[in-house]
């Protein structure tokens, strides 16, 4: 016989009604269909007839998914966690269509506030897509080398123990010929000069010489071994690179220039926080209109929002400062 | 088979009478509908039972579930005190209509 319950609820399926709900609807409904079944006219009829008859009664099933749904009020106004398999398969399916029913139906029916939410994703976004963007060029990209992570540093030591970079060029030839451990050995040295003849323009910030130009001697083998071809490594640091370089040159730690860095963006994040500030109480003050329980000066969101945007844009100025005080002076002078 | 809407309009008074008088279960009340109209009025399972709930819904009729001896259960409807001065209303004002429908069709025949 025909599992009657089971022909229900497949017709019922989507209808969306509270479960327990359903349940006894179900229940009900195969009682009758049971009833029918079992009470055919004459007793002569085959079992697949009175099948026939019984499951017919389930004609129009559409009207009453439909019905039933308009009767029951579904659960429909609470919101459905997506991803809740909540009865069965073939639900959830249901469920989110509706779902993007009911987003798109409330959008239709509220287009200021459509387009406000629209603007404010578009432009949450974009910022972000911004910031990645720098965050990726500056530390998630390796260098334009051909094997940055097998790249590195030889190091003396002095008989006092102290660590020393500097070889004589002899001992780089030595070094160079017999090595053995490594692809390549490249060699280079910093010296600086005057530029011109001019008398020494003094910046009033900086104390350096603005005719003072710095530079780096390289041995022959410097670009192949480091895989740059010729192409002047490109550091990717902003413009200012040249003048960290001088100001490193001149005997500056890396902890002042990026602190330095720092003052100076947080003049900017500051104007930008206030700016965004206002903007989003603009827009939550639109937002207050249309939706119910928002106030325009949430306290905490605003107060966490300026947190993470003044965060997220003092690492934008650290990490590109920091970066360009790891630059050798003589390469930044040089591409300046 | 009455059109659509008039079955409609006429339904819930339909199964308002039928509890009246003692509670009856869905396929009871279907039955008797399709048997006292001699097969004029028909009721599937999903015209009546959206209907029913719905008067459920309006406190016209309550549903209970009855078990009884060597039967399964089934859900019994009974009329609400609610029901019935509705029930009271809407069979008076189906008389008037009627009546009102049968005088004009009349004329037209005489």
């Amino acid at each position: 016989m025909v599992d009657w319950k089971e022909e229900i609820r497949h017709r019922l399926a989507g209808s969306n009604i509270e479960p327990s709900r359903e349940a006894e609807i179900v229940d009900e409904l195969a009682q009758h269909l049971e009833d029918r079944y079992v009470e055919l006219p004459g007793g002569d009829a085959t079992p697949e007839e009175a099948t026939r008859v019984a499951l017919a009664e389930l004609s129009e099933s559409e009207l009453l998914a439909q019905e039933l749904r308009r009767v029951e009020r579904p659960v429909m106004q609470e919101p459905v966690v997506l991803g809740t398999n909540r009865r069965g398969r073939g639900k959830v399916i249901a469920d989110l269509w509706q779902d993007l029913r009911y987003g798109a139906q409330m959008l239709i029916k509220n287009p200021g506030f459509a387009l406000i939410a629209i603007v404010t994703l578009a432009l949450g976004i974009g910022v972000n897509t911004a910031l990645f963007t720098v965050f990726d060029a500056f530390v998630l990209k390796p260098l334009p080398l051909k094997n940055p992570d097998r790249i590195t540093t030889i190091e003396g030591r002095t008989r006092e123990g102290e660590r020393s970079r500097l070889f004589s060029y002899l001992d780089y030839l030595d070094y160079r010929d017999r090595n053995t451990a490594f692809a390549g050995l490249a060699a280079w040295n910093k010296f600086s000069a005057p530029l011109g003849e001019g008398p020494a323009a003094i910046d009033e910030s900086t104390v350096v010489p603005s005719n003072f130009g710095f530079g780096q001697i390289v041995s022959g083998n410097y670009f192949s071994v480091l895989g740059a071809e010729m192409a002047l490594v490109s550091f990717v640091v902003s413009r200012r690179t040249r003048e960290i370089g001088i100001r490193l040159a001149l005997g500056a730690q890396s902890s002042d220039v990026i602190s330095l860095f720092l003052r100076q963006g947080s003049k900017l994040i500051a104007i930008g926080v206030a700016l965004g500030l206002g903007g989003g109480a603009a827009i939550s003050g639109l937002l207050a209109r249309v939706l119910v329980d928002i106030s325009q000066f949430d306290p905490l969101a605003f107060f966490i929002v300026a947190a993470l945007l003044a965060g997220v844009a003092l690492l934008a100025c650290w990490v590109p400062a920091r970066r360009a005080t790891k630059v050798d002076p003589i390469v930044a002078l040089r591409e300046g | 088979m009455l059109d659509r809407e008039l079955k409609k309009g006429s339904a819930e008074l339909l199964i308002l009478s039928l509890v009246e008088v003692r509670p009856r279960h869905g396929y009871e009340i279907s039955k008797l509908i399709e048997a006292r109209s001699d097969g004029v009025l028909k009721f599937n399972v999903a015209s009546l039972y959206p209907l029913l709930y719905r008067l459920e819904k309006r406190g016209w009729i309550l549903g209970r579930w009855v078990e009884k001896a060597g039967q399964r259960r089934r859900r019994y409807y009974r009329l609400t005190r609610e029901g019935r001065k509705v029930l009271a209303a809407q069979r008076s004002g189906w008389e008037e209509f009627v009546a009102a429908i049968n005088r004009i069709t009349r004329a037209e025949n005489a």
